[in-house]
């Protein structure tokens, strides 16, 4: 008995959704690669409770913990803990670009603890951002922080 | 002393606002007020148009005689201040499709003009966040890369310092001998930050759990003004306050439970308090509803409405005498007299 077209058709569809969703998304793309001079893989630590709030009339950075899972160019170590300034943290990367903050985007949409992300990085952050910083880690970490050039989801 | 030209009409107009004050039942006090301060100068500011954007405008101390001293459809003008004698002004001005906001304006193209708003020059838009020099001569612009102490005359910078994460609103102390503004790094939010001149030290004036912005200096370079601001999901609002340049000293001047207080500036000899009240937060000014008022310093602290958490806060706050200015936002006070206002 001849299969049906339309079974065939199904059949296809489902493996390659099988394929896909099985596999890691590795956050790479052209503009992670090439922005900033820090490119990792890492993962959020935590949000912080009133690091990341949504209020128009302001448009701030605010400064996330991370653990460096992957490093695939620049002078951090794997596992090292990073401080990385994100600008309107409330926003999708892709729309948090404006004046203040031109060359930033990702495909992001929004920052959870535990979540892994890749980044393209620039340091220091005060050669990159003049604005209104959060940082619920002051007094608590030494060192530069990073601005967060480039913001993709990673597994 | 040759009387100013403008002065018997101002006399005038101020006649007529005051007998209208007493005709709408005007508080005496606010009438006395406004007497008072009449002939202390002018005050320049920003204020919406009736095509919808915005220039700058000048107005005696009580509010009299409002003469407008840009007319631009294509721009929004912004950030005016006088130059320590009083000859000119610098402000900024942006396309008129910009948003007039409090965190952004100093950003944008730099303007320096006669103190009535003729013979505008425009200094591009490389000099940021700029605040007079206490010579008049010089003008510090606040950069990434530093603060620049820039000759006006051949626009070079002379000299320039690490900003010690201050991002705005800088502004050059009377005496010359340091900077506020509003900076990064002294808190977890965003404070105001006393930068040494000599040393490049900064330290906080205002509390660092919360934020602030908007400070200007007392004329004697000891103490400053400022918005102690809230904290997001808290509520309240902004609030005028005083502290001593060290931080060391702190304490509320004005506030009010319906209104955000921001734009903070000492009248010239600095016995009034000139500020903006705003009912929505800025940020973005267009939709604040903002206007502008001033009281008298010896008259603080002060509540301007009655709340009964606001009286809990400040039992001693004494009640309100405060002459309304009217529409208009960052307003800056020159003692001097301005030759023909346009």
């Amino acid at each position: 008995m001849k299969t049906p077209f339309i079974t065939v058709a199904l059949l296809f569809t489902l493996a390659l959704l099988a394929v896909s969703c099985g596999q890691p998304k590795s956050g790479e793309d052209a503009q992670v690669k090439t922005l900033g001079t820090v490119e990792v893989t890492a993962r959020l630590v935590e949000v912080p409770e009133g690091a990341v709030f949504h209020r128009e009339l302001y448009d701030y950075a605010t400064i996330l913990k991370y653990e460096v899972v992957a490093v695939h160019r620049g002078p951090v170590a794997k596992g090292a803990v990073i401080y990385v300034g994100h600008y309107d943290p409330w926003k999708p990367r892709a729309e948090a670009a404006d004046q203040r903050a031109k060359s930033i985007g990702g495909n992001s949409r929004q920052f959870r603890a535990g979540q892994l992300q890749r980044m393209a990085l620039a340091t220091p952050m005060d050669d990159f951002f003049m604005g209104g910083i959060v940082d619920k880690y002051f007094g608590k970490h030494a060192g530069p922080s990073y601005w967060a050039v480039w913001t993709n989801d990673a597994d | 002393m040759k009387r100013h030209p403008l002065s018997r009409v101002g006399h005038l107009i101020a006649g007529v606002l005051l007998t209208g004050m007493a005709a709408r039942g005007a508080d005496p006090a606010e009438t006395l007020l406004a007497r008072e301060v009449h002939d202390l100068g002018w005050i320049a500011f920003s204020a919406a148009t009736p095509a919808g954007d915005w220039d700058l405008f000048v107005m005696r101390p009580d509010g009299s005689e409002r003469h407008p001293l840009t007319d631009t459809r294509e721009f929004n003008e912004a950030g005016v201040r006088f130059s320590p004698d009083g000859t000119h002004l610098l402000y900024y001005r942006m396309p008129a499709k910009e948003p007039v906001d409090n965190n952004t304006y100093g950003t944008f193209e730099l303007v320096i003009a006669d103190a009535n708003g003729a013979h505008p020059v425009s200094y591009g838009n490389n000099f940021p966040w700029a605040a007079w020099g206490p010579d008049g001569k010089s003008l510090a612009a606040l950069k990434p890369d530093g603060i620049h102490i820039v000759e006006i005359a051949t626009r070079k910078t002379v000299r320039t310092m690490p900003r010690q994460g201050i991002v705005q609103q800088l502004v050059w102390s009377p005496d010359g001998t340091g900077f506020v503004g509003t900076a990064n790094g002294l808190g977890p939010y965003w404070n105001i930050g006393w930068l040494r001149a000599g040393t490049g030290e900064i330290s906080a004036v205002s509390e660092t759990d919360r934020y602030n912005c908007t400070p200007d200096w007392m004329p004697d370079s000891r103490q400053v003004v400022y918005a102690r601001g809230i904290i997001p999901k808290e509520g309240g609002r902004a609030e005028l306050w005083i502290a001593s340049v060290d931080g060391h000293e702190k304490r509320m001047l004005y506030a009010e439970a319906g209104r955000h207080i921001y734009g903070a500036c000492p009248s010239p000899d600095g016995r009034h308090l000139l500020f903006t009240r705003s009912e929505e937060d800025l940020g973005r000014v267009a939709h604040a509803k903002t206007t502008m008022a001033l009281i008298r310093a010896t008259d603080a602290p002060m509540l301007g409405d009655q709340d009964a958490t606001l009286h809990a806060r400040y039992p001693d706050a004494k009640a309100t005498r405060r002459l309304d200015l009217g529409a208009g936002w960052e307003p800056h006070w020159t003692r001097f007299e301005i030759p023909n206002p346009k």
